[in-house]
């Protein structure tokens, strides 16, 4: 099946393909361009720990950090190790692992079909071995001990740990040393037969490339495999946080925080409703705003200051972060400036200029060509289209987003979490 | 992306370089000013954040930023770095193509007024900035150095500079001193910008569509008002290091951080810089390269191990995250590592990987505006307009005896080493 997704507006199109094997399939053409991206994805990441796969009976419990650590194994098979591939082509190639996915990618100026035959074949080949399993637990403990000197990624998933009580968005990406040892070819095997299905799975390219020449070669490359589905268990989570603070020393000089309101639980989240969101925390705390300039003005944060909509499969926070001589006061007045705004609503004047500067970086995005293949796979693991962001701006109301910030910035479900000197 | 490219000297010592393209969704412009590194970089660093926070038009920066907003999110802002012996303030606005304007206006034409206008009409009044301003800025700054520190590696390396360039104008921090810092009056700023004017070396850069012809007349009326005495830019080069100079520190931080660095045996940026860019990439690079297949994979000492040319001084550095007990393992195999390429113990595969990889670099370049902009930036201490492309046809040329050669050049100068306090220790908290 294939389908062309056209956008008269920004004057871009892109086609889909659903290819026999299962795999879905998004090649987004840039004239012009000289280079090309490739990403090639699994919906599978850090959170699902605990999933059961609809031909089979039994659930299945695995390590934390096992997706993390599967991203790392996939690039070495027995025959061939896909590094040395790239290198031979002079691709750049990497992978990462979130929260909900796995993406294997590569940006070049040349020879983009035979990278792409890499890439498909070296996603397509798993081998692990007691050897080769034990080796990586070296690395990626190197991984992680970096990890825990970064006060930023420390505040964060302490942030995430005071206000998660059973989700696994709570623990961390690569999971732990003591975690990670757990991890045999045999786990990799099973979180691999599982996830790695090509029905779970996604592939978007992007700039100097050519529909036909990506067909060929999933055609070569792919097998069919069972279209299964898989479902993941999460425990029940509670509206309310963990605790309302939590610290950590490290060797930093100036505190750094994470504040967050929990947002209500439920599995996924529009598209509308996560712009709706930007849109209140763009005119409650971004650089227009009176909150910023009072914040900045008694020297109570710098330029690190930002405000973000975090969310993804069954979490969601609204996010305050940066560094600061007094994180608590500034949660205080953080919180002091949604109450207010909660009791006068948002303006059309602050609304207006709101929707315009996202309309503004909407269109700014479709620029890169990287940008555009992941949100491709992003929004493709949504069951979205990569246009509704910019098609849905324009119908946005002004009484849509009251409407929405009546329910966000609950007072009684919001932690605070500060990485302090030692 | 294909793009046309023109140079036009506009003042003493500034040149426009613009990049004509319709490719791209969005247009980019930015002004960079280089001056060679001296005490007074504490006042320009202040300067690069001072002329964002308000204007003569724009009493604060939230009116600046709903400026910003209202020209479509179009995105301001300002970096300091060091090239060389050089410090680069860029002031630079992104923003969308004219074609997507709701109401027919010019982003372009308003965007380039803006960023003119915060940079010519600074909020200077009776020969002074304002004191709040200046006070908030200061503290910013001032805790901008201090956050440097967060981030180790980033500290590890600057520790370095200090001690390996301590008799060199290399070992000043971009952001200048925290005591110079100190002292800074609004009024002292004041004459820092004007004397700035005069003397630093400007390039604008317009990346996109635009109308060129008028905005290179909007220019040259605003350096018109400026008597210029633009300063000779130089660097020193020191060919090859001594004695090896080691410095150790230890802090309370999970994993050690490793930095060596290298005197590149180069006379200035141009001397034999292809076959040393390649050297040090099959050195530290991607995949290949000697450090990441032995350090990294074989001996699995590390996440990371990296080598990185500075071309504007001639030097390389080397930085990895270990345990701190495995010091002395990594640091005999990274020298182990280059004296194998000087020895020629380096696989003809390899090398061809590493020319493959910069080649491929280059070529992406051209396909991001910020990208194109940052690459003609760099080239204002250097005064070229050299396309990636024509870097790319040299590096091609490089030989496994130009390798060898360039290998041959390097000695190690320093070395310096963030230990752990608590290796092996597994925290328990949160």
């Amino acid at each position: 099946m294939r389908k062309i997704i056209t956008n008269e507006k920004l004057g871009e199109s892109y086609t889909y393909i659903k290819h026999s094997s299962g795999l879905s399939i998004y090649v987004f053409p840039k004239e012009g361009y000289s280079s090309s991206y490739a990403i090639f994805g699994t919906k599978y990441g850090s959170i699902h720990t605990c999933f059961k796969r609809s031909d089979k009976d039994s659930f299945n419990k695995i390590p934390e950090g096992t997706a993390h650590f599967l991203e790392h194994k996939l690039f070495e098979s027995e025959d061939i190790n896909a590094d040395e591939l790239f290198a031979k082509t002079g691709a750049q190639s990497n992978a990462y692992t979130t929260f909900d996915r796995t993406c294997y990618l590569f940006s070049c100026s040349n020879n983009f079909a035979e990278n792409l035959e890499i890439l498909l074949n070296f996603v397509r080949s798993p081998y692990f071995t007691a050897e080769t399993v034990k080796k990586e637990q070296g690395i990626i403990a190197q991984e992680i001990n970096m990890y825990k000197d970064s006060p930023g990624w420390q505040s964060l998933f302490n942030l995430l740990r005071a206000v998660y009580k059973n989700h696994p968005v709570n623990i961390d990406i690569a999971g732990t040393v003591d975690s990670i040892s757990q991890i045999t070819p045999e786990t990799l095997y099973t979180c691999y037969n599982t996830f790695y299905n090509l029905n779970n799975m996604v592939l978007a390219v992007a700039g100097d490339v050519d529909a036909e020449i990506v067909i060929e070669k999933a055609d070569k490359i792919l097998k069919p495999t069972d279209d299964i589905s898989i479902d993941t268990i999460f425990e029940d989570e509670p509206e309310t946080v963990v605790k309302p603070y939590i610290e950590e020393k490290l060797s930093v000089s100036v505190p750094v925080f994470a504040f967050g309101f929990k947002e209500p639980i439920k599995t996924e989240r529009s598209t509308a409703e996560i712009l709706t969101k930007s849109i209140i925390l763009d005119i409650l705390a971004s650089k227009t705003s009176p909150l910023y300039k009072e914040l900045l003005d008694e020297g109570l944060i710098n330029s690190e200051f930002e405000a973000e909509y975090f969310t993804g499969t069954g979490f969601a926070v609204t996010l305050f972060s940066g560094e600061s001589s007094d994180p608590k006061k500034v949660a205080q007045k953080i919180v002091a400036e949604t109450v207010k705004i909660k009791e006068r609503g948002i303006s059309r004047e602050d609304f207006e200029r709101s929707r315009k500067k996202l309309y503004g970086q909407s269109i700014m995005s479709f620029n890169d060509i990287q940008g555009i293949a992941n949100e491709l796979v992003a929004t493709h693991f949504k069951g979205d289209d990569l246009f509704s962001e910019f098609n849905i701006l324009s119908g946005l109301t002004l009484e849509d987003v009251n409407k929405a910030l009546k329910n966000t910035f609950n007072e009684n479900a919001h932690s605070l979490s500060v990485i302090l000197p030692k | 992306m294909d793009y046309t490219l023109s140079k036009v000297q506009i003042a003493d010592g500034v040149c426009a370089v613009m990049a004509d393209t319709s490719g791209f969704k969005t247009a980019r412009i930015s002004f960079s000013f280089a001056s060679n590194l001296s005490e007074s970089n504490s006042e320009y660093a202040l300067l690069s954040k001072l002329i964002l926070r308000s204007s003569e038009d724009f009493p604060d920066f939230t009116q600046i930023s709903r400026r910003l907003a209202e020209l479509y999110g179009a995105t301001l802002s300002s970096s300091v770095m060091k090239i060389g012996e050089q410090q680069i303030i860029k002031i630079s606005i992104s923003f969308i193509a004219d074609r997507f304007a709701l109401d027919g206006g010019s982003v372009a034409e308003n965007c380039i007024g803006l960023l003119s206008d915060l940079i010519f009409r600074p909020n200077i009044k009776n020969g002074s900035f304002n004191l709040r301003e200046t006070e908030s800025e200061k503290r910013l700054l001032l805790q901008q150095i201090e956050s440097e520190k967060n981030d180790k590696s980033v500290y590890a390396r600057l520790r370095l500079e200090q001690i390996m360039f301590k008799d060199e104008l290399y070992s000043l921090n971009k952001y200048g001193d925290a005591q110079t810092i100190e002292k800074i009056t609004p009024d002292s700023e004041a004459q820092a910008y004007l004397e700035y004017l005069k003397k630093a070396v400007i390039r604008v850069n317009i990346i996109g569509k635009a109308d060129f012809d008028k905005a290179l007349l909007h220019l040259k009326e605003r350096f018109a008002s400026i008597e210029r005495s633009p300063e000779k830019i130089e660097t020193a080069f020191v060919l090859s290091g001594e004695d090896v100079k080691y410095e150790s520190e230890t802090d309370r931080v999970n994993q050690g951080k490793l930095v060596m660095g290298f005197r590149a045996g180069m006379a200035d940026c141009d001397d034999n810089y292809y076959s040393t860019r390649v050297m040090t990439d099959l050195f530290g690079g991607g995949t290949y390269s000697k450090l990441f297949k032995v350090v990294r994979e074989e001996m699995s000492l590390c996440y990371y191990c990296s080598a990185r040319l500075i071309s504007q001084k001639g030097i390389i550095f080397v930085q990895s995250g270990i345990d701190t007990e495995n010091e002395e393992k990594a640091k005999n195999a990274i020298i182990a590592q280059l004296e194998d390429i000087k020895a020629g113990n380096f696989r003809d595969e390899d090398l061809q990987s590493s020319i493959d990889s910069l080649v491929n670099r280059f070529g992406t370049i051209s396909d991001t505006p910020e990208d194109l902009d940052d690459w003609f930036s760099l080239q204002i201490v250097t005064d070229e307009m050299k396309k990636p492309s024509e870097y790319a046809e040299n590096i091609r040329k490089v030989t496994r005896e130009d390798v060898i050669a360039a290998a041959r050049r390097v000695t190690l100068d320093t070395v310096f080493m963030l230990k752990s306090s608590e290796s092996g220790e597994e925290k328990t908290d949160a």
